[in-house]
C-alpha cells in the first residue's frame, strides 16, 4: 500500500492495519513496505478522509503478498483462488478424507501474526521428508521451484503474507510423527501457525484421529468445522 | 477456507457462534450451482443471520440484506458455475441455536444438493443436527496455535479478532474500540458493527462481539 501526498496526518487509518505497518511520520502517515503484506485493510476500511491510500500495481515477487493475504479471491498468480483448497468441506462429494486417513491444515502465520515465506519453506521441507500426500490444488505449490521439490523460488522467500495454508492427508496411524515433526517445527520458526486436524467420522458417531490426538495429548478445540453430509452425488466411503 | 475454524473463546460464548456456507465441489456439481448458493443466502438472511457475505462484494454491515443479495444473485446468473475460492461461497453467521435449525431446515427443504459446512461448538452443532435428522459426516478440529505464540495478543483480544480468520479485525483497532467505548465515544454495538465491516466474507458475529467488548469495557 502507498499513501499519497494528500495525507493530512492525521492517523486514523493506523488501528486497521493488521501488521501495525502504519505510523505517522513527521508530516504524513508512513507504511513500512517491508512490514506491509498488502491485504488491502486500510484501503478497505475507507476510513481516509482524503483517499491518500493508494494501491499500488505489484509486480513478481511482492504480488505473492497480496494473493496470500487480500480475501477477496485473486486468480493469476498461482492458478488457484484463495488461501486453501475445498480441503473437508466438500468431502460429502469428493471423497477426499476416508476412515483411516488423517487430513492436516496447516494455517501459518495465522491468528494475525503473519509470516515470512521462508518460515513457511522450513515446515514444508520437514513435511516433505516425511514423505506425506499434499494437496495438489493447495497454493503453495505455485511457490515451489519445482512442483516435485521443497524448495521456494528464492526470490518469495523474504515476502510476508499474513497468512498461508499447507494441507495434505496421511493414514491415522501415522498422527503421532506427523504432529511430533509439527512441534520441532514450532520451535524453529520465527511466527505462529494453527493446526487443524480432519476426520471423516464413522458410522457410530465416532472420530478415530480426534480420540487419537487426545490419547497423544493435544486439546482439540470445543469448535470445529462440521461438513453435515447433504452434498450430491455422494461419494462412497 | 479454514477462516471459520480456529475461533477462540469460552464454551459459553462460543455457544452463540455459528457460522455456515454452502459451496460446491469444483469440477463435480459446481455446474449451474451459482442459484443454489444464492438460495442459501436469501434462505439465511431471512433466518435472523446476525452476519452474511462474500468475500469479494462485502457483508452486511456495508451493505444492505436486499443489496448483499442482489449482487450476490446478479454476479451469479451473469457467471453461473464459476469457481468457489474463499470469497465465491457465500458465508453467514448466526447467534442462536433456533436460526441456525431454521435455515438448516429451509435449506434441506430446498434440497440444494452442494455441501453444507457449519462451524460452531461441536456438541451445540451435533445437537442442530440431530434436530433435522442428520449428524456430522466429516469433522476438522482445531488443535490450536503452535510456534511464537509470545507473538499473539492477550486472550480476550483473540477472542474477538479471530471471528474474522482472515486476520482483517486487527488487535490495534479492537484496543481503539475498547478505549471509544470507555471514553464514551461508541456503544459497544457500533463498534461490534465498526469491527464487522472488516471482515469481508461475513462470518464475524457483531452479537458476541459486541457481549465481548462490553464485558471488556465494563472492567
Amino acid at each position: 500500500m502507498n499513501v499519497s501526498d494528500e495525507c493530512i496526518g492525521c492517523g486514523l487509518c493506523i488501528p486497521y492495519c493488521p501488521m501495525e505497518a502504519i505510523s505517522l511520520g513527521p508530516e504524513i502517515a508512513e507504511i513500512d513496505q517491508d512490514e506491509c503484506v498488502e491485504c488491502n485493510a486500510c484501503l478497505r476500511s475507507d476510513v481516509c478522509p482524503t483517499d491518500a491510500l493508494v494501491e499500488p500495481e505489484l509486480e513478481w515477487p511482492r504480488s505473492v503478498r497480496r494473493a496470500f493475504s487480500d480475501p477477496a479471491p485473486q486468480h493469476g498468480l498461482t492458478g488457484i483462488p484463495g488461501r486453501g483448497t475445498e480441503e473437508m468441506k466438500t468431502n460429502d462429494v469428493t471423497g477426499r478424507y476416508h476412515v483411516g486417513e488423517a487430513g492436516i491444515a496447516i494455517d501459518i502465520g495465522r491468528p494475525g501474526v503473519g509470516t515470512r515465506l521462508r518460515d513457511v519453506e522450513k515446515i514444508y521441507k520437514r513435511l516433505v521428508k516425511l514423505g506425506l500426500h499434499f494437496e495438489e490444488r493447495n497454493p503453495v505449490k505455485g511457490l515451489l521451484k519445482d512442483k516435485d521439490g521443497s524448495d521456494f523460488k528464492e526470490e518469495v522467500l523474504n515476502e510476508k503474507v499474513l497468512s498461508i495454508i499447507i494441507e495434505f492427508k496421511m493414514p491415522s496411524s501415522r498422527l503421532q510423527e506427523v504432529l511430533q515433526e509439527l512441534e520441532k517445527c514450532a520451535a524453529d520458526v520465527d511466527t505462529v501457525f494453527s493446526v487443524g486436524l480432519i476426520d471423516k467420522v464413522l458410522e457410530d458417531g465416532s472420530m478415530e484421529n480426534y480420540e487419537r490426538a487426545w490419547q497423544l495429548g493435544y486439546q482439540p478445540s470445543i469448535n470445529a468445522k462440521v461438513n453435515i453430509g447433504v452434498g450430491r452425488p455422494q461419494a462412497k466411503f | 477456507m479454514t477462516h471459520s475454524l480456529h475461533r477462540q473463546g469460552t464454551k459459553e460464548n462460543l455457544s452463540k457462534d455459528f457460522t455456515m456456507y454452502c459451496l460446491p465441489a469444483v469440477g463435480i456439481n459446481d455446474k449451474g450451482s451459482g442459484s443454489k448458493r444464492w438460495r442459501f443466502l436469501e434462505i439465511a438472511l431471512r433466518n435472523n443471520a446476525v452476519n452474511a457475505g462474500e468475500a469479494d462484494i462485502g457483508n452486511i454491515m456495508v451493505h444492505s440484506r436486499q443489496e448483499l443479495s442482489d449482487r450476490v444473485g446478479d454476479r451469479f446468473r451473469n457467471k453461473p458455475g464459476d469457481g468457489v475460492g474463499d470469497g465465491m461461497a457465500p458465508c453467514i453467521c448466526c447467534a442462536s441455536k433456533e436460526d441456525v435449525v431454521n435455515i438448516l431446515k429451509e435449506t434441506l427443504e430446498a434440497d440444494l444438493g452442494l455441501s453444507i459446512v457449519m462451524q460452531g461448538v461441536l456438541e451445540e452443532v451435533e445437537d442442530c443436527l440431530r434436530q433435522v435428522g442428520l449428524k456430522p459426516h466429516t469433522v476438522h478440529h482445531s488443535l490450536g496455535v503452535w510456534g511464537k505464540t509470545e507473538k499473539l495478543p492477550g486472550k480476550e483480544i483473540l477472542e474477538i479478532t479471530t471471528m474474522c480468520g482472515h486476520g482483517m479485525a486487527s488487535p490495534n483497532l479492537v484496543k481503539q474500540c475498547i478505549k471509544d467505548i470507555i471514553s464514551g465515544r461508541t456503544t459497544p454495538r457500533e463498534a461490534a458493527r465498526l469491527l464487522a465491516q472488516q471482515c469481508v466474507c461475513g462470518i464475524f458475529n457483531t452479537s458476541r462481539a459486541e457481549a465481548l467488548l462490553e464485558r471488556i469495557a465494563s472492567r
